[in-house]
């Protein structure tokens, strides 16, 4: 089969491998009608994330037709269309049960791994590394899932593949991150980031009964996409976000503050945080700068809400201002399963239209320019669905 | 641990060398002084302060009984421990023991069962063998029903012999991480079915 390959920083191509087989009898193997490529295949790509390797096969969001399926798979059978999520659930460990499923137990075959960079391994994730389970990703012909009956949610017939994809990672991303935010009617909500994730998480923050959402970016298409939302914006290169945020708070501060960047936050010249708390904190911009301008920006009594992915360490957190200030972190890597029955019903409703995220439809053979186009935020791109069998439905 | 440290004291040997160790203490339990203990103390299989020791821990979805039932059928265990190839049950307490061995040489040894509490205890020891060995698995309620923690001690004495060198330990790598991912993929089988594969490492 072909799938998206990674060859080290910055380099991908679309290679032969053999086709996924059945492992165990929980598995199951789908044939990819669409998959997308995500902000967090770019921290991949880019070579911020450990134990990828020369070799890996990328890809966590995906959709298709189950092809085979083991013997002890009783929910779902060949023929079925599903979606999957990104995060991977054995269903049955605690943490599983309790709707923790980015924190089950059971799905990482390199748990040792995980246990040694967390303290206590989480799921396995598609295509995402090898201390996530090395698992082979997506953005493939085939994927061979684990745990079939947990994993592979059924997808009605008459909903078309750009409207359910999301479920599989964005839209329940974007849902949790303004979730855990604890929106109260009357807030005010900042968004830093007006990438897929970001769009997902302004409109839920809105869904959740925001009065007010902020959006903070740099790039003008996705500005002005989350202007058509509702939100307002501000670009982080033409204006000073802390004191846009203060006065346009009137003094209070964004009630909720959602980091929808994570590692990769784009660094530009010092600006007010950096003036006033250099010197005692000796703040310095790297690529945590996301985090650490949303602690200081949030009100007093906020949440700081982050969707974004962080792997490793970060500098200078500044710890001061989350006790001073009596802020809330919360993080994670989304518990899907738990939102998609609530989400799809939301599409289904009309409530949200998540294909409105997609700005290219390309086949599978054009990862690498699209790769390419989707990190260097070039040619309006915005979320890019890749199609592996586009040339045979052509 | 002062229960342990003292039994070193009377006999010069401990059954389970270091304090706390659970198989230790469940032998230790009545009377540090007793001659029976003393007695059961004199036949350890590890000799004090020549033993490795491991023990692992972890929480299962799944009732005490369930577990302790299965861990007692000695001839499940290397489904569970991955450098066992069999265990042969020869009657209520004694079995036959075969590990894989440096280079593919099976080694064997007896063993005794020497505590058996159902659904909360089961220690047993080797008698005999090139590798003193002895172990416990303790079954116990998880607070807050969050299932039964599983708690596993082993340990063996270097060996001795014609094996050697060549022969660090009875499980061939890591002790730890091997017992560790051997009781997670036990976990992960009592729980979802089967253990995660990535598929990555399978050759086809
Ligand atoms: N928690 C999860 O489960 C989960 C799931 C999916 C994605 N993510 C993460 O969410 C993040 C966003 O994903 P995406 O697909 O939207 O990625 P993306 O790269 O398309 O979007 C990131 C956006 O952040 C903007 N940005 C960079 N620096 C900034 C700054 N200083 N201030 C404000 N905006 C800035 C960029 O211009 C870009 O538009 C990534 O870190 C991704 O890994 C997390
Ligand atoms: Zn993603
Ligand atoms: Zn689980």
């Amino acid at each position: 089969m072909r799938a998206v390959t990674y060859h080290g920083t910055g380099k991908i191509s679309v290679d032969n491998h053999p086709d996924p087989q059945i492992l165990t009898p929980y598995d199951a193997i789908v044939r990819v009608t669409s998959t997308a490529i995500c902000g967090s295949d770019l921290h991949m790509y880019s070579g911020y994330i450990p134990t990828v390797q020369k070799g890996d096969v990328f890809g966590h969001e995906f959709m298709g037709e189950i092809v085979e399926t083991g013997s002890e798979v009783k929910k779902v059978a060949a023929g079925d269309r599903v979606l999957v999520p990104f995060t991977i659930a054995c269903g049955n460990c605690n943490h599983c049960r309790n709707g923790m499923t980015s924190l089950c137990d059971n799905s990482n075959p390199n748990a040792w791994m995980a246990d040694m960079l967390l303290g206590y391994t989480c799921s396995g994730l598609y295509g995402y590394s090898h201390a996530f389970g090395g698992y082979p990703g997506g953005q493939a012909e085939y994927v061979r899932i684990a745990y079939a009956d947990a994993n592979a949610f059924k997808v009605p017939d008459d909903l078309p593949d750009e409207q359910a994809l999301f479920l599989t990672d964005i839209f329940p991303t974007g849902w949790q991150a303004a979730e855990q935010a604890d929106i109260a009617p009357g807030d005010t909500v900042a968004v830093w980031g007006c990438g897929p994730v970001g769009w997902f998480t302004i409109q839920s923050a809105f869904l959740l009964g925001a009065e007010r959402v902020i959006a903070i970016d740099r790039i003008p298409y996705r500005l002005e996409r989350a202007r058509a939302l509702g939100a307002d914006t501000i670009n982080f290169e033409e204006d000073d976000v802390v004191e846009t945020l203060k006065t346009t708070t009137a003094g209070r501060g964004p009630d909720r503050a959602i980091d929808c960047v994570g590692m990769e936050a784009h660094s530009f010249a010092p600006d007010n945080v950096a003036d006033k708390v250099k010197q005692t904190l000796k703040l310095q911009f790297d690529r945590a700068h996301v985090i650490r301008q949303a602690i200081y920006a949030v009100g007093k009594g906020g949440v700081v809400s982050v969707p974004g992915v962080y792997a490793g360490f970060i500098d200078k957190f500044p710890m001061g201002i989350v006790v001073n200030k009596g802020l809330t972190i919360r993080s994670g890597q989304t518990h899907v399963h738990k939102h998609v029955p609530k989400l799809l019903e939301m599409i289904q409703d009309g409530r949200i239209d998540p294909s409105k995220v997609i700005s290219h439809v390309l086949p599978l053979e054009s990862a690498p320019e699209a790769y390419k186009m989707f990190v260097d935020k070039v040619d309006n791109c915005e979320k890019v669905v890749l199609k592996p069998f586009a040339a045979q439905a052509a | 641990m002062n229960a342990s440290r003292s039994l070193t004291f009377l006999t010069g040997i401990a059954l389970l060398g270091l304090g706390g160790s659970l198989i230790a203490r469940s032998l230790a339990s009545d009377d540090d002084g007793s001659g029976e203990t003393a007695e059961r103390n004199s036949n350890a299989s590890v000799p004090y302060g020549s033993g490795t020791r491991i023990e692992k821990a972890f929480t299962i979805e799944c009732p005490a009984d369930e577990l302790y039932a299965y861990w007692r059928d000695l001839a499940n265990l290397p489904g569970i421990m991955s450098h066992l190839e069999r265990v042969e049950v020869i009657d209520d307490l004694r079995s036959l023991w075969t590990a894989k061995g440096p280079a593919n040489v099976p080694v064997s040894w007896e063993a005794e069962i020497i505590d058996d509490t159902p659904g909360e205890r089961i220690a047993w020891r080797s008698v005999g063998g090139i590798v003193p060995n002895a172990g416990s698995v303790m079954f116990a309620q998880a607070p807050g029903d969050r299932g039964t923690e599983l708690h596993v001690e082993m340990e063996w004495a270097p060996p001795g012999g014609a094996l050697g060198k060549s022969f660090a330990n009875l499980f061939g790598g890591d002790p730890g991480l091997i017992v560790e991912t051997d009781l997670r993929r036990f976990k992960a089988t009592m729980e979802a079915g089967y253990p995660a594969i990535n598929g990555t490492d399978v050759k086809s």
